[in-house]
């Protein structure tokens, strides 16, 4: 098998990384800036993409790459100018995205954060977050579930079971 | 892996391998139905969004991977494109060639004949003469 298609990766992959994107920063057009370059990203080492790791795994662990690599690069930016807030001034309607799950997902700390939404936007195995984030698959197996633990208390049983449509989540 | 029910119940919703009767006692647990019926209620609401990104993502994405998506209209594409019908012209010379020169050897439509020889009776060949 050759390496796949970037538009064909494009196609299947986006929309989980621009979703997996926007609830680890829970800023819409962060999220699309990020999505971009994480493409960027995979256009230019499509040349060098191992057969072994699965597809998905290999663009999760470029996404969290560059969320890794933004995140460092703003602790470095000026106090007054940082990239997150004025991407949300411009664009104030960002804010009526955070939702209770948001927000509750926003109060997890990162590593359980991404390895939740992984799992549950990715569909990745605990194997494959595990080497997308470069830990164990019993550590990835622990983030998850504490997670779900958190988000459960945070939601509450009655909350947690109330199925949004996804014209009330994008609201 | 721990016994500890919820855990069990999560790592089952992962998909990942839990034994029958380990799964059972997990079941049996105080709360463990509740916890089960919230976790997959957080799975439904993560999987309920649709977001997308904006048109000016996808007219950016455009010139990016569309970039590869043209990569058929490279030099070596439309060589290897050219090669190809040529190819495929000579194959389709060739059958036609080859259809014809068998087509005259057919029961119905006998090889035209290409010299002829005359036998003589009664010098060439005898009535009742023996072999």
């Amino acid at each position: 098998m050759s390496a796949p298609d970037a538009a064909a990766l494009f196609d299947r992959h986006h929309l989980a990384v621009f979703r997996f994107l926007r609830r680890m920063t829970g800023d819409f057009s962060l999220a699309e800036d990020l999505t971009q370059e994480v493409f960027l990203r995979v256009v230019r080492g499509l040349d060098s993409y191992e057969e072994r790791a699965r597809e998905t795994s290999w663009v999760f662990r470029i996404a969290r790459n560059v969320l890794s690599d933004r995140l460092r690069s703003q602790t470095r930016a000026p106090i007054d100018a940082p990239v997150h807030e004025a991407v949300a001034l411009a664009r104030p309607a960002v804010q009526a995205l955070a939702t209770a799950l948001d927000q509750a997902l926003s109060r997890l700390p990162d590593e359980e954060r991404e390895a939740f939404l992984m799992r549950e936007i990715g569909g990745l195995g605990y194997r494959e977050i595990a080497e997308a984030c470069g830990a164990t698959a019993d550590a990835a197996r622990m983030r998850i579930y504490r997670a779900r633990l958190a988000l459960r208390q945070a939601l509450g049983p009655s909350r947690s079971v109330t199925i949004m449509t996804p014209r009330e989540v994008s609201k | 892996m721990s016994q500890d029910p919820l855990e069990v119940l999560s790592a089952f919703m992962d998909g990942e391998p839990v034994a029958p009767d380990t799964l059972a006692a997990a079941l049996l647990a105080p709360g463990a139905r509740e916890a089960l019926v919230d976790f997959a209620g957080v799975r439904a609401q993560i999987a309920a969004d649709d977001s997308r990104p904006s048109p000016a993502f996808y007219r950016a994405m455009n010139g990016l991977v569309g970039d590869r998506r043209r990569g058929v209209h490279t030099p070596w594409a439309i060589l290897r494109a050219a090669v190809a019908v040529v190819v495929l012209a000579l194959a389709a010379v060739g059958a036609i060639s080859l259809g014809g020169r068998f087509r005259g050897n057919t029961a119905e439509e006998p090889p035209q004949a290409t010299r002829i020889i005359q036998f003589t009776p009664g010098v060439d060949w005898h009535e009742g003469a023996q072999r």
